[in-house]
């Protein structure tokens, strides 16, 4: 039990060192903690089940040594801004101005077709057009267009566009949700005033209705009732 | 934070917890190696029943740590020195003379299954 809770802290802290000298672009909106702990359960639940000659315990104590290591480093990486930097790495910044980063280029090992490969992904062909591409710690690639690029704001273009506020599900395949109901101010008659006006005999008949701030409704019958 | 904490004392846990399983099983295991040095001797000196009863009270009390070592060591270990256990009592009835080959043999496997939860460098690496 001992030797097991030591080995896999000392697997979990080399696979930690080693995912963070290959950098972030193989996390993939995984923090770095998160994958190592993905990367070593799933085969480590594994173990045990294969092989009947193997105390459960010898599976339970490293998933269990890593879920607390997990949160223990999540943890200490929201305390210490030290620790997050050491753990995480920081932002890097890709483009700045419409101008590529050699430099941090070679440093997170990235070819600018990979670079031009991710741009295309979110539609932008002219790098020119790019204020700052920023390879975030989680290995994603945000970008931040020029000014004069991005799209223009409602507020920007002077337009009132009607708000339909936020969406409440009432009716979810003939389940109605009371609560909701409740949170919205509406009782059961009015609900049974709105199904008569809808055609609908009962609430089971409704594959969907949604009640919006704005005192919209969207209402959909079940199939076989239309 | 809570959540952070709630890591570091389940590691301590853990840590205590296994540290404390690793030297409740040596302590077992070393009672058993007395018990059966202890029959070995009396045999040797002559007292070949007593050696035996003692043995016998040795491969009892492995027998009332089974739920526990199932639970911690692998079984093929325990199966071992359970193996090992009789083969020692098979040869002290039977009055062989080189019962100490089967007495070695147990207690190279009792210490390999103290061996299997102690943590020192070799076993953790």
């Amino acid at each position: 039990m001992a030797i097991v809770f030591f080995r896999t802290l000392i697997i979990f802290l080399t696979l930690i060192t080693l995912m963070r000298l290959l950098g972030k672009r193989q996390l993939r909106e995984l923090e770095l903690s998160e994958l190592v702990v993905s990367v070593m359960i799933a085969d480590l639940g594994a173990t045990p089940l294969q092989d009947m000659g193997i105390p459960l315990f010898y599976g339970l104590i490293p998933i269990v040594t890593l879920f607390a290591c997990e949160l223990s480093f999540s943890g200490l990486g929201l305390s210490s801004v030290f620790f997050r930097k050491l753990m995480y790495g920081t932002p890097s910044f890709l483009i700045v101005n419409g101008k590529i980063q050699e430099r941090e280029m070679r440093r997170v090992r990235m070819s600018v077709d990979e670079l031009l490969e991710e741009l295309r992904g979110k539609e932008i062909l002219d790098i020119n057009t790019v204020q700052y591409a920023i390879l975030e710690t989680d290995g994603t690639l945000n970008t931040v267009l020029m000014p004069e690029e991005r799209p223009a704001s409602v507020a920007q273009l002077g337009l009132a566009p009607e708000d339909c506020g936020y969406p409440v599900i009432l009716i979810e395949d003939g389940v109605l949700l009371e609560k909701n109901l409740k949170h919205v101010g509406r009782d059961k008659n009015w609900l049974n005033k709105q199904l008569e006006a809808r055609n609908a005999g009962s609430v089971k008949d409704v594959f969907i209705m949604i009640f919006y701030d704005s005192g919209e409704i969207y209402f959909s019958l079940k199939d076989k009732q239309k | 934070m809570k959540k952070m904490f709630c890591g570091l004392i389940i590691l301590a846990c853990l840590l205590a917890l296994s540290l404390y399983n690793a030297s409740f099983f040596k302590k077992n295991i070393e009672m058993l190696q007395e018990q059966v040095l202890e029959s070995s001797r009396l045999t040797q000196g002559g007292e070949r029943s007593e050696g035996i009863e003692i043995l016998e009270r040795a491969i009892g009390k492995w027998q009332e740590l089974d739920a526990y070592t199932r639970v911690f060591i692998h079984h093929d270990s325990i199966d071992s020195v359970t193996d090992a256990f009789y083969e020692y009592l098979g040869a002290l009835r039977s009055g062989d003379d080189d019962d100490t080959s089967a007495r070695d043999r147990l207690m190279y496997h009792l210490e390999a299954a103290a061996a299997q939860e102690m943590p020192t460098m070799g076993s953790v690496f």
